[in-house]
């Protein structure tokens, strides 16, 4: 017993002792310093460039989808078939300016690929939660949205707005960063917009004019 | 000579005694890690700097389209319409540097919104348009600025511009109203 204890108390006196030696040792301080807080120095650095360029992109984002919103339903309509219309055109044309407030991300008015956009008209439903998509606009290869399916409305949106027509701008952007010390996975941005028509009550798009 | 070789002999003990100094090894240490941890520190800085700026600028670029939008801008002159945009800009900016793009947007293919050029000393070399948008119309006003940046050791620089520094742009579309 005495002769298998006295090898591992040799083992714990020689540990003490190289721990004692470790503790004393106060040579490199400065570089072993420099080793523990450059690791977070570098993840601040990336996160910072990370966190301040999505912010950015995605400030950009919302306004793009509010211009968009925006232009569309501050169209002047013509009756066309007792309906309150606008020519597909017009629409194509109101996405392809909105696509510009993404400048420096997106070029213009050639937008860049990983900017997407979608215009559609919706119908509030009875629920006041939900709403019927009319008609849907892709933008730069984005896919529309089925005519009649059901879009979930923000919170709060639809209350009190059963039978009104809101015109949605949305905007999608796949964001890359920067891969710069700490691994970062590309993102997509996106936001939705609602407003009303201004001139009118709904307005009808004109496939194909 | 006797002289000569007793200076030669207090140079080499001297020379041995400061290849032997213990003292001063942390001073040592740290001018070797500064550079690299320097760098790391102002590129943060300069990153948060940046980011505040460019969120300054678009605010700015923002409230000015609304000054179009609404007909307030339109008699102004480019000069005018210039410092009009520099009102509602933080101190931080130059205005003298601050560039303005404004032009009514007939049609898709016609915007023109190509970044500035420079010339060799940081001049602004391209023309950008200005013209004010009519009621009904569709604008596109740009609001940029070259924010000055300096270039770091080991590469890291975030200028975009050939005169070193880093190009922020706001781009606003908007129609305008009825007068």
């Amino acid at each position: 017993m005495t002769n298998a204890s006295a090898p591992i108390s040799n083992i714990l006196r020689r540990a003490a002792h190289v721990g004692r030696a470790l503790r004393d040792d106060t040579r490199a301080m400065a570089a072993v310093e420099a080793a523990l807080i450059l690791p977070v120095a570098l993840t601040m650095f990336a996160l910072l460039l990370y966190g301040a360029e999505a912010f950015d992109a995605q400030r950009k984002v919302t306004l793009t989808a509010r211009t968009v919103t925006d232009l569309i339903t501050q169209t002047t309509p013509t009756m066309v078939s007792g309906k309150p219309s606008v020519p597909q055109s017009s629409i194509d044309a109101d996405l392809s300016y909105a696509s510009c407030v993404m400048t420096p991300f997106s070029s213009c008015p050639t937008p860049s690929s990983n900017l997407t956009m979608l215009a559609t008209e919706v119908l509030i439903n009875s629920n006041q939660t939900t709403a019927t998509v009319q008609w849907s606009e892709p933008f730069n290869g984005a896919t529309a949205r089925v005519v009649g399916s059901t879009v979930t409305l923000p919170t709060g949106l639809g209350t009190g707005q059963q039978g009104n027509y809101f015109i949605m701008g949305e905007v999608y952007y796949v964001y890359t960063p920067l891969n710069l010390y700490t691994p970062a996975s590309v993102m997509t941005l996106h936001d939705a917009i609602y407003l009303t028509p201004r001139a009118s009550a709904s307005l009808n798009m004109l496939v194909g004019q | 000579m006797r002289s000569l070789r007793r200076l030669f002999n207090a140079g080499r003990r001297a020379a041995a005694a400061f290849a032997t100094r213990r003292d001063g090894g942390p001073a040592a240490e740290f001018a070797l890690v500064a550079p690299i941890f320097i760098v790391v520190v102002y590129a943060t800085a300069q990153c948060a700097i940046i980011f505040i700026c460019n969120s300054y600028l678009e605010t700015a670029a923002e409230e000015s389209a609304r000054q179009v939008l609404t007909n307030q801008a339109g008699s102004l002159s480019a000069a005018q319409f210039k410092t009009a945009v520099c009102a509602d800009m933080p101190a931080l900016f130059n205005c003298a540097s601050v560039m303005i793009s404004l032009q009514p947007a007939t049609s898709e293919s016609s915007i023109n919104t190509a970044p500035p050029t420079f010339n060799s000393n940081g001049v602004l070399s391209s023309t950008l348009p200005y013209q004010q948008p009519t009621s009904g119309q569709i604008g596109v006003l740009q609001v940029m600025y070259p924010w000055p940046v300096i270039g770091l050791p080991l590469g890291w620089n975030f200028a975009n511009l050939g005169n070193g520094a880093y190009l922020m742009t706001s781009t606003q579309v908007f129609k305008v109203e009825a007068q």
